[in-house]
């Protein structure tokens, strides 16, 4: 039996290094009594648990509010591993590199877009490419593929002309990791994703359109540029097929390779190779190119939501479409700690540098690095921005969204897709999602209360909440 | 005994857990299990297309478990097919052989993203094998 966590503040519990056999570090997971109680019912403190005992880690592992099972590392957690021998494991960072969200804030209000809502978000649909669909895809050369994969959003914007500079300073890393190499990727990863750039994809991945509905800090919503009343969209999807065979590759490459370094694990999914041998050279150098492709998947779709808002909004008024902000959670990165040098792995989790970070852009030096939390469909986002404070409690991370509470088949159990689709609807959200199954196991009751789960994180003092967003129409993957 | 596969609860994700009499039929039954994920209850108009052969490796028979299972998510995705008549010709402890043929729907049910050896097991008791794997959807 695993031990159990003890509460060490409101809201922080603890599982002690030393609590369980193989323990490097202890694991901290930030929690409410509500919340704490809901991820205790999974496999997820025996997952993090597991993740202390990877070899090179550094000060604690983290698991956040919206923490749950899922494969090796829990979703919701948080590693850092001291450079440049520690591990670097594929299964940290998931199948979905650089599975993230990017804000993006219009000048229209609800009032002024009218009776457009609709056709609006059916027009999203026909042109942002989801699930399985062919239609739509840009289909990209083997050159172009290479320069996607070491260059990211810089070629996109500007070679590729899908977007403005202004975007690139607001992006997590300017949208490119320039330790990606596309010799890194290999020939099944680029057969996967040479049709995929600019498309959603499936399972929780989604398009939102949306309503500021509250502003709780007046100084900073305004230096992120929403106010009251205005219209966004959220667009929540990563590297697709590209990046799911980076990882599958890397799983199976470091799975060969343990016993090697006398590396041992209590699950075969959390593979790992020292950062510094050739095995974590070339992941970290192939995950960094997937991550590359998933920062250009968003601004492919970015571009997409700007022209279709400006065809369908233009007449409304002023459709030009801002982009907030753009942040990964899941992905690996190289960042100073306490004066080391970590690798900090993120699984559904997302980077919250507080102001004054360099990392940041001159735009939000002042106020701190946005930070979105989706709840679930139907149920509102947060948008945050992180603190200084984060970099003592979480590696400067905080959570990634409401995280799921109930299985994707007991979602099905208790809410009936037909029904649910008539109750958004009520609400006056525009639902595009072809399956009423699929609906279900992505119904509000599947995930934790997104509310509970912000207000955690803002009395931990990792961030602090600036909007609250309000769907008027979803695309779901 | 024949084959047969069930999906227990996992709160991300998808367990699948499989019985069989003989390895053949549990690669076989996983291949149709990983269909019928991806296929759920929409309805299927093509019949199956041309017979690929197929030649899976791995460091062991769990691991050969999730690369087969990867092998048909790999092609699923590249050639736009779901594979739903698959026969398994052999099983050994590091390679295994199989003959699929694919439908091609206009869309999916469900993505799933990869086989992963998270609780990965895969075991013979009592003259019947047994397996279970979690698959990232």
């Amino acid at each position: 039996m695993d031990p159990l966590p003890v509460q060490i503040s409101e809201v922080v519990y603890e599982i002690p290094k030393g609590a369980a056999p193989g323990m490097h570090v202890p694991a901290r997971i930030i929690a409410d009594r509500e919340l704490m109680a809901q991820i205790a019912r999974d496999q997820s403190l025996h997952q993090l648990i597991n993740v202390t005992t990877l070899p090179g880690t550094w000060g604690r592992v983290v698991g956040m509010p919206d923490m749950h099972e899922g494969y090796g590392f829990p979703v919701g957690g948080v590693a850092a591993t001291l450079t440049p021998d520690g591990v670097i494991s594929p299964g940290g960072i998931g199948f979905d590199i650089n599975c993230g969200v990017r804000l993006l804030a219009s000048r229209l209000t609800r009032a002024q877009i009218g009776g457009q809502l609709e056709t609006f978000v059916h027009e999203l649909s026909r042109s942002i490419p989801t699930g399985y669909g062919r239609h739509g895809r840009l289909s990209l050369s083997d050159q172009e593929l290479d320069r996607v994969l070491s260059d990211g959003c810089p070629y996109v914007v500007g070679t590729l002309g899908l977007g403005t500079q202004e975007d690139l300073e607001r992006i997590e890393s300017g949208g490119r990791l320039a330790a990606a190499d596309p010799s890194a990727v290999s020939a099944r990863a680029r057969e996967r994703g040479h049709d995929q750039l600019g498309t959603l994809g499936g399972g929780n991945h989604f398009l939102e359109v949306q309503e500021v509905e509250t502003v709780f800090d007046d100084k900073a919503a305004a230096a992120l540029g929403l106010f009251a009343g205005q219209m966004t969209i959220l667009i929540h999807t990563g590297s697709r097929g590209l990046g799911h065979q980076v990882c599958t590759d890397a799983v199976r490459t470091m799975d060969a390779s343990l016993e090697r370094f006398g590396i041992e694990l209590p699950d075969r999914q959390l593979a790992c190779a020292p950062l510094s041998s050739p095995e974590g050279q070339s992941y970290f150098a192939g995950m960094c190119a997937a991550a590359n492709f998933g920062w250009s998947n968003r601004q492919v779709l970015c571009h997409r939501a700007r022209t279709v808002a400006e065809r369908i909004l233009g007449g409304c008024g002023d459709a030009r479409m801002e982009l907030v902000y753009d942040v990964a959670h899941n992905i690996a990165k190289l960042e100073e700690h306490a004066g080391r040098r970590l690798c900090v792995h993120r699984k559904g989790a997302t980077r919250a540098f507080g102001p004054g970070n360099p990392e940041l852009p001159a735009r939000y030096q002042g106020v701190g690095q946005p930070v979105f939390v989706p709840g679930s469909m139907g149920t509102r986002t947060f948008v945050l921005v992180g603190t200084a404070g984060s970099d003592e409690v979480s590696f400067g991370s905080c959570c990634h969204g409401a995280g799921r509470a109930l299985s994707r088949h007991a979602a099905k159990r208790r809410v009936e897709g037909h029904v649910l689709r008539k109750e958004l609807e009520s609400q006056g959200i525009v639902v595009r999602c072809p399956s009423n199954a699929e609906l279900a196991e992505e119904a509000p009751l599947a995930y934790k209360d997104v509310e509970r789960v912000v207000d955690v994180v803002a009395r931990a003092g990792i961030a602090r909440k600036v909007v609250r967003l309000r769907p008027w129409g979803v695309l779901k993957g | 005994m024949g084959a047969d596969h069930r999906f227990e609860e996992h709160t991300g994700e998808v367990r699948l857990v499989l019985s069989a009499s003989t390895l053949e039929e549990l690669f076989a039954e996983a291949g149709r299990a990983l269909a019928e994920i991806m296929l759920g209850e929409l309805p299927v108009t093509t019949s199956a297309g041309r017979e690929q052969r197929l030649s899976v490796q791995a460091r062991d028979r769990a691991a050969l478990l999730a690369e087969w299972l990867n092998e048909l998510i790999f092609l699923s995705e590249t050639s736009k097919q779901v594979f739903t008549r698959l026969h398994v010709e052999r099983v050994g402890p590091n390679e295994m052989q199989a003959a699929v043929a694919g439908v091609s729907p206009d869309g999916l049910r469900t993505q799933v993203k990869a086989a992963t050896l998270h609780g990965l097991s895969l075991e013979n008791r009592g003259g019947a094998w047994q397996a279970s794997v979690v698959l990232d959807v």
